[in-house]
């Protein structure tokens, strides 16, 4: 399990205790995805989203000293049996764009075609995150030939080539935290709560 | 002194179709270091039932 702060997030973050004039939009919306991977802090995204962030409340209480501690909770009812791998919180519950990686992907390849083009933006440039690997789209074709900058966000370029089919995920919101852990398999009917909390000590 | 400023946990609780609820405990939980190399995973604090 691996349980993350994104790098968007330290930098609001840190421009919050700095007085910059930076505000943070609240996460209060959980996404959930069902695909592989190790959340890291470079991700944009969920691994293989599915469906819209989910509504949740936001509180302060106290574990320690008091009011330090940021609490989230909702739960999600999966439509059918599923399997749970990651989790993220967003500043907002629109769905993200997930399309596929109509032919593998090589690491110096710069170009890149995807099915489910038109979930994606129209206007360059924006962001994707296929694995680990944030990919700006600075231009296309007008259909589903999309050129990429490799390895955004300070995110590393997957070395291995990246076999077709491979789920590609667009923007949807900030998203303040993610964490991956070993599969939660529910069945139709199964519900289930989250909880997450950042407590500063 | 190694004092790291915030902790983060995610906690699961499942209910099934059937009414029983099975707590997951901590799923992720984990203290962020300078970089995510040094990130610290804890093991589940409940295991499922």
């Amino acid at each position: 399990m691996i349980t993350v702060l994104t790098s968007q997030t330290r930098h609001s973050l840190a421009s919050v205790i700095a007085g910059s004039g930076y505000s943070l939009n609240v996460p209060k919306y959980l996404g959930w995805g069902t695909g592989a991977g190790n959340a890291s802090a470079t991700d944009i995204a969920l691994f293989n989203p599915v469906g819209s962030p989910v509504s949740g409340t936001v509180s302060v209480i106290t574990t320690t000293t008091s009011g330090d501690t940021f609490l989230f909770s909702t739960t999600v009812t999966p439509s059918g049996a599923t399997g749970i791998t990651n989790v993220g919180l967003f500043d907002s519950n629109s769905s993200p764009a997930v399309g596929s990686l109509s032919n593998q992907v090589n690491p110096t390849d710069t170009t890149i075609t995807v099915s489910g083009y038109s979930y994606f933006p129209n206007a360059f440039p924006f962001n994707i995150q296929v694995l680990n690997e944030v990919m700006t789209v600075t231009s296309g074709n007008g259909t589903n030939v999309y050129n990429v900058i490799r390895g955004a966000n300070g995110s590393s370029i997957v070395t291995a080539i990246i076999p077709s089919l491979t789920p590609v995920v667009g923007p949807a919101g900030n998203m303040f935290m993610k964490s991956s852990f070993s599969s939660i398999g529910l069945q139709s009917g199964d519900s289930i709560q989250f909880n997450v909390s950042i407590q500063f000590i | 002194m190694n004092h790291l400023p915030f902790e983060i946990k995610v906690n699961a609780l499942i209910t099934r179709a059937n009414g029983d609820r099975e707590d997951l405990g901590a799923i992720g939980s984990i203290i962020i270091g300078p970089n995510d190399d040094n990130s610290i995973d804890k093991p589940n604090e409940t295991q499922p039932s």
